[in-house]
């Protein structure tokens, strides 16, 4: 009887030793893994001169007006049916490897006036107002881009798909009071679509 | 016999209790595998964007079971497309819009991660691994089940319309 129960014994440590750990471990360990993907995009040109203020004599940024970046005249709206892509004066050489978001940042002016980015798309005193548009989109779907956290200009861009795009501008309301230049670094941000 | 089978129970009990902690003696935050700073997105693809353009690897980076006191790294991998070399930027960025259920990081995320080398200066047609850390202090709070941040990558050349390149991290709470 007792050789009986020291076997037991045994036999019950044996199995409880590597047991009782897997039982204990209900930690789940932190995973990280990424999907082999690129992200490339370039943009041209670079710059935007609105109502070509800085090229052409005789030319100024009025308060309280609307410009767009249209190659057929920076007061001339895309049209709203869907800008076409001669309407756009940006291009977008996408290369990336995967679907891509575009979102497009106007943060407030520096210089001059500083006027700020409203954040809401129309413009009020001391306030500029501000969207994107891309080539295809109807008016309807042109995005405030704001200082920070617009929402994406254009979702689902196909992996090395090209697109053409622009900015709308509409000055501060109320007249201008430095009677120096400003500025403001646009930027247009590629993620991984959603 | 009775005495017999008490110590049978008492010694199954200890010897379950020592198996138990010998194995698992604290919680270990864990460091994934280094292998993806060896630029492992690159060689299993195959279709690279041209040499000649600014590009970013990964475009996502999914971290789940993620807990205060954890600690993961993935690095985001640069290529300088220009001819010249040229400085570029890279930085948490607090997200624009997120994706699905994630939310919005809270303001402390952003003292979370760590970029291993924020202003690296690219050769031309260089590639790169910068080293992304996140590590959530112990003492944290948990702000949501589900959130996500960026990491930006900008080249500092560019002009005043720019553009910028991020990858996203996802993070799903244990």
């Amino acid at each position: 009887m007792r050789k009986l129960l020291v076997a037991i014994v045994l036999a019950l440590a044996l199995i409880i030793v590597p047991v009782v750990p897997a039982l204990a471990d209900t930690e789940q360990e932190v995973t990280v893994t990424a999907v082999p993907a690129f992200i490339a995009i370039s943009n041209a040109p670079a710059t935007w001169d609105i109502n070509d203020v800085a090229e052409a004599t005789g030319k100024a940024i009025a308060p309280d007006t609307l410009y767009y970046s249209n190659p057929e005249g920076d007061t001339t709206i895309p049209t709203v049916g869907g800008a076409v892509d001669g309407e756009c004066r940006f291009t977008i050489t996408n290369t990336s490897t995967v679907i891509i978001d575009l979102t497009v940042l106007f943060p407030d002016h520096t210089g001059g006036d500083a006027s700020t980015n409203s954040e809401t798309g129309a413009n009020g005193a001391t306030e500029f107002g501000a969207y994107s548009y891309f080539s295809g989109q109807i008016q309807g779907a042109w995005v405030v881009a704001k200082d920070t956290g617009s929402a994406a200009g254009l979702e689902d861009l196909a992996a090395t798909t090209n697109i053409k795009w622009g900015l709308i501008y509409e000055s501060q309301s109320d007249a201008w009071t430095s009677g120096t230049p400003m500025t403001s670094t646009v930027t247009i941000t590629a993620t991984a679509a959603s | 016999m009775k005495r017999i089978l008490f110590v049978v129970i008492g010694v199954v009990l200890v010897l379950g209790l020592m198996a138990g902690c010998a194995t698992y003696p604290e919680e270990v935050p864990l460091v994934p595998p280094t292998s993806a700073f060896t630029n492992g997105a690159i060689q299993d693809t195959g279709n690279q964007p041209p040499d000649d353009m600014n590009w970013i690897s990964p475009g996502k980076v999914n971290v789940t079971y993620f807990r205060p006191g954890a600690r993961v790294e993935y690095p985001v991998t640069v290529h300088n497309g220009n001819d010249t070399a040229c400085s570029f930027a890279v930085n948490y960025r607090y997200p624009d819009h997120v994706d699905g259920d994630f939310t919005k990081p809270d303001i402390k995320v952003q003292d979370w991660v760590i970029v291993a080398d924020m202003t690296p200066l690219l050769a031309p047609r260089e590639t790169r691994d910068i080293l992304i850390t996140l590590e959530m202090p112990e003492d944290a709070g948990m702000f949501a089940p589900q959130w996500e941040f960026w990491v930006s990558v900008m080249d500092m050349s560019q002009g005043q319309v720019k553009t910028e390149l991020c990858v996203r991290w996802l993070i799903t709470m244990r």
